[in-house]
């Protein structure tokens, strides 16, 4: 397993590698300089604006601004905000949590919901259930997220005014945020309703950023149920006399969670892109709206170290991803070793 | 296990008892498909007695394997099935509830089948699927089934049961997961065995042992056990009883040593005919010619009379019924059912092969 | 259950007459026939482009025309709504239908636009991957590897922040986007193909590299390649749409679907309609390309054929 482990680190760090190259090459490929960028509309003296390039070492050749880059990233520095001039890590990692609460409350609903749905429409293949959820699933898919937020926005706080509209938390509780997960940090308040309020700001966001890897997980659950009803062990498994939800729940959906697995792992790249949308119509303060918000107020440094992380993060959770597919399957394991 | 112990005890003398184990009248079973039904089964009457061993004989396709799953219950969904009688243990299976079903299942009738790799959940290790049939049938303490699942596994002949208890089916050979699926058939000691070409599958140099293996077991629980194949010379080793299938049908059934040595069938000669200890030396055996037909080109007349050498003008205008074989020698071929040699043809062969070929049976 | 298949497999009577095999093409029709969802995706795409390439003729107003005096005015059927003006008219009083219509042509162009630049480059690329092996090969292949390491829709962006927001520049960013995919299926399908004997065939009768990637290689990993064209078609509407809805896509007054639903957002709980009707533009276009390539799919893959 450690081999496994080892090989599959070592696999990472080319492609890491290039991540660095294509986001650091990106941002050299824009128009204009950082200095001009940071000087506005004022505009500064040509010799000033040659201190300042010497300064931040802009001056100096190609590669050996690359590497100086890939030196500071290294020691943890992603640079300084054009805007805030905060360190863009330190940005970074005060909304992640917000991002990374969205997303796993996202993918518990997608996965909650997508494999019994498709596990439903398995078992009861070409039945009205199967065609319903079939159907539904396509839609899902197919759904552009933006729009489906606002149509939730427009039902649920509209028409309903179940939910509310923005944000994380209504501006009357004033709660200190120890974890910056919103869930977490109003338990530990003691504002009464604090939590609710939460989970209700919470929820539409949630359920418009897991709609897709729903419909993707419940179309693939579906079919790999199919797969795995045909095999010979389902009819070993009968011929013990086992009852029918056993035979399900045990023997089938071990097996067909093997694929699954995979797509779910995938669905998580996706995420992020997806919170990019969701977050932008729910104000959610997170990832998404910040590097929107980065790229309307032409803040580079901030955009390049939000894409590196994020990809850094997609690598590791697809590394997390083998892994655990590895756990799943035994004979992955068993190869492995 | 069931309240139904009374079978083995009522009768005194159990081969002649008139409540047999098994006991199955004009079963048939068709599957609904797209072009319509297609009849797999038609008209097959078998009776088993406790503690008895019946080969069923017949090429793939012929109908075998589809009456075995029908008596598991494990048909597909598509699948209909008809009988005057279907019975085993008197429990009538045409209307036994589903749950009561399962409690049959797995416990009283066991099977095997023929893909021991493929049979065997490749998640979960061997020692979770042996102790899975045993907690669902007989319950009891955790350290009491894995002490059992030992014991099985050292029963079929696994050499240091207990390491192998958190084996993945990956790991083990072929002949291995094989006796495991074996261990798993007599966990709760069956009734009957189903053995659904369970060497098939295997090399040459296991099919021995693992038929061995079973006929061990089945002599040492008193089991009854029905073994299927298309090899008459695994039959001849094991079996009691014989029957042959063609096309669905049964077309020949009797003592294993009488369809041995005075085969009535053609289709039985032919098959016969085939095993190579009947040929010795000869470097071509004889073969049957043609495939058995399908649901679009089944004959009129005699399903076999395609491929008969035999067949005449009545083979091929009218089918035949299964028809007894006055064997005046044998005082039984007028007293029980199960016993009688039964074929279905207008012309039986009336050749005696036992006298110069006597190869062929060595039990 | 594979007994039952035994049993049922020999029901293609081998003794009838085999009629004459239809023409490939006519097959993977006739397949694609069967599967009636993905037929009515076919024809509801058929609407959408006539409704494309005649929306000057049917749209009541054109797409930037501002009647200020109609201002957020509802669909004809609520108090308030006139036929002239039937699916309402937004903040500044541009006939919502009109701009759906001329919608519809740009997010068909954006299809088109995007499906034929990353096919070609995607295609070209995987060619060269596949058929030429060796360091040219692992350079391409890290670099899609590296592309799909980063979310779609984020390299989108990011690519439109350097380029600059626009319609334009949003396809091509979404073109680069779809790259790897493209790459990575022909790679695949040519490294299956090249030892082919028909291939080893054609070689040794003399055909040259060029020779054998386009005209003897290519045309039998098509497939898939049709297929994956299909739904990208159906993203490349949804991430152009998305683009526009960040402001990074299409720039006002452009009807496109996704700028104008970001326009939109404002009055999400005042007008539902200008909010409503653009979405549901996108979702039907974009459901009816994902269901027929489905179909697609379906029709195409010789393993699901009986």
């Amino acid at each position: 397993m450690l081999n496994f482990l080892f090989r599959k680190l070592l696999m990472i760090v080319p492609t890491f590698l290039g991540v660095t190259i294509i986001t650091f090459a990106l941002v050299h490929m824009i128009p204009g300089d950082p200095v001009a960028i940071m000087a506005g509309e004022r505009g500064l003296s040509p010799e000033r604006h040659a201190q300042m390039m010497a300064q931040l070492g802009l001056d100096r050749p190609l590669w050996q601004q690359y590497l100086d880059f890939l030196w500071r990233l290294m020691h943890g520095d992603l640079g300084q905000s054009l805007v805030t001039h905060n360190a863009i890590l330190s940005e970074f990692m005060s909304r992640f949590p917000a991002t990374l609460e969205l997303s796993v409350c996202a993918l518990i609903f997608a996965i909650g919901l997508g494999i019994p749905l498709g596990v439903i429409a398995g078992i009861k293949r070409g039945s009205i259930i199967d065609h319903g959820v079939m159907g539904t699933a396509l839609t899902g898919y197919s759904m552009p997220i933006f729009w489906w937020g606002l149509l939730l926005i427009i039902l649920f706080s509209g028409i309903l005014g179940w939910t509310p509209v923005s944000g994380r938390l209504s501006s009357s509780f004033w709660i200190d945020t120890p974890t910056h997960f919103m869930l977490i940090d109003t338990l530990l308040s003691d504002a009464p309703g604090a939590f609710m309020d939460a989970v209700r700001h919470l929820i539409l966001p949630a359920v418009c950023l897991g709609t897709i890897p729903l419909a993707v997980i419940a179309r693939m659950t579906r079919s790999s149920i199919l797969e795995v009803l045909g095999e010979d062990y389902i009819r070993t498994a009968r011929a013990k006399g086992l009852a029918p939800w056993r035979i399900i729940a045990v023997h089938a959906l071990r097996n067909a969670m093997i694929p699954v697995t995979t797509v779910i792992g995938l669905q998580i790249g996706l995420l992020f892109a997806g919170a990019i949308l969701t977050e932008t119509i729910f104000s959610w303060p997170g990832i998404g709206k910040w590097l929107i918000d980065s790229v309307s107020r032409r803040d580079y440094p901030a955009l390049q170290g939000g894409i590196l992380l994020i990809a850094t993060m997609v690598m590791i959770v697809n590394l997390v991803v083998d892994l655990l597919y590895g756990l799943i399957n035994p004979r992955i394991r068993h190869q492995a070793e | 296990m069931t309240s139904t112990i009374t079978t083995s005890t009522a009768g005194t003398d159990p081969l002649r008892s008139s409540r047999a184990l098994l006991d199955i009248r004009r079963l048939s079973v068709s599957f609904q498909t797209r072009n319509g039904i297609f009849p797999a089964v038609s008209d097959i009457d078998m009776t088993l007695n406790e503690g008895e061993v019946l080969g069923v004989v017949g090429e793939s396709g012929s109908g075998k394997s589809v009456t075995m799953l029908a008596m598991m219950g494990l048909l597909p969904f598509n699948a209909t099935i008809e009988a005057e009688r279907f019975a085993f243990a008197d429990h009538d299976m045409l209307t036994l509830p589903d749950r009561a079903r399962r409690r049959l299942t797995g416990n009283d009738i066991a099977m095997i089948f023929q893909e021991p790799a493929t049979s065997l959940n490749p998640s979960f290790t061997i020692g979770y699927q042996i102790d899975e049939t045993l907690k669902v049938h007989e319950g009891g303490r955790r350290r009491q089934r894995r002490e059992r699942a030992v014991e099985l596994l050292d029963r079929v002949g696994i050499p240091a049961p207990r390491k192998r208890l958190g084996d993945y089916p990956h790991q083990l050979s072929g002949g291995m997961n094989q006796r495991v699926m074996i261990a798993i058939a007599i966990a709760c000691n069956p009734r009957l065995l189903i053995a659904d070409e369970p060497t098939t599958a295997l090399d040459v140099t296991i099919q021995a042992q693992i038929l061995e293996l079973l006929l061990q077991l089945q002599q040492e629980r008193g089991m009854a056990m029905i073994l299927i194949t298309h090899d008459m010379g695994v039959v001849a080793e094991a079996a009691e009883r014989i029957s042959v299938m063609y096309a669905g049908q049964l077309v020949e059934t009797g003592r294993a040593g009488e369809v041995f040595h005075r085969p009535r069938h053609p289709y039985t000669g032919a098959l016969l005919d085939a095993l190579p200890e009947r040929h010795p030396g000869q470097a071509r055996l004889p073969t049957i010619p043609g495939v058995v037909p399908g649901i679009g080109d089944r004959p009129t007349g005699c399903l076999f009379n395609p491929r008969c050498r035999f067949a005449r003008e009545d083979c091929r205008q009218q089918r035949p019924e299964l028809l007894t074989m006055g064997e005046a020698d044998d005082p039984r071929a007028t007293t029980g059912h199960a016993d009688q040699h039964q074929a279905r043809c207008f012309h039986p062969l009336e050749t005696d092969v036992s006298a110069d070929r006597d190869t062929g049976a060595r039990s | 259950m594979t007994q039952a298949n035994a049993q049922t497999s020999p029901d293609n009577p081998t003794t009838s007459e085999i009629p004459p095999a239809p023409h490939p093409l006519r097959e993977v029709w006739n397949d694609f026939c069967e599967n009636r969802a993905a037929l009515a995706g076919l024809i509801i795409i058929a609407l959408i482009i006539v409704l494309a390439l005649l929306a000057g003729v049917i749209a009541p107003h054109t797409p930037v025309e501002q009647f200020r005096e109609h201002v957020l005015q509802p669909p004809f059927w609520q108090a308030g709504g006139s036929l002239s003006f039937p699916l309402g008219t937004d903040d500044v009083g541009r006939d919502v239908l009109s701009r759906i219509l001329y919608g519809a042509r740009l997010s068909m162009m954006i299809g088109v636009i995007v499906v034929t630049l990353s096919l070609v480059i995607g295609v070209l690329l995987g060619l060269i991957a596949g058929y030429v092996r060796g360091w040219v090969d692992t350079t391409i292949m890290r670099l899609m590897d590296i592309m799909l390491s980063i979310p779609s829709l984020l390299l989108a962006v990011v690519v439109v922040a350097v380029l600059g927001p626009g319609l334009f520049n949003a396809m091509l960013a979404i073109a680069i986007v779809y790259l790897p995919h493209y790459v990575r299926l022909t790679r695949g399908s040519v490294i299956t193909e090249r030892n082919r004997d028909y291939v080893v065939a054609s070689r040794l009768a003399g055909a040259g590299p060029l020779r054998l990637m386009f005209v003897v290689i290519l045309p039998n990993c098509l497939a898939p390649l049709i297929v994956q064209a299909t739904l990208s078609f159906s993203n490349a509407v949804l991430d152009a749409a998305a683009l526009g809805f960040l402001g990074l896509g299409a720039q006002p007054p452009t009807p496109e679907w996704g700028s104008m639903l970001a326009n939109a957002r404002q009055y999400v709980l005042d007008a539902w309609w200008v909010v409503t009707f653009p979405g549901l533009a996108i979702l039907i276009t974009v459901l009816a390309f994902n269901i027929m390539g489905d179909g697609l799919r379906d029709a195409l893959d010789p393993r699901l054929k009986r």
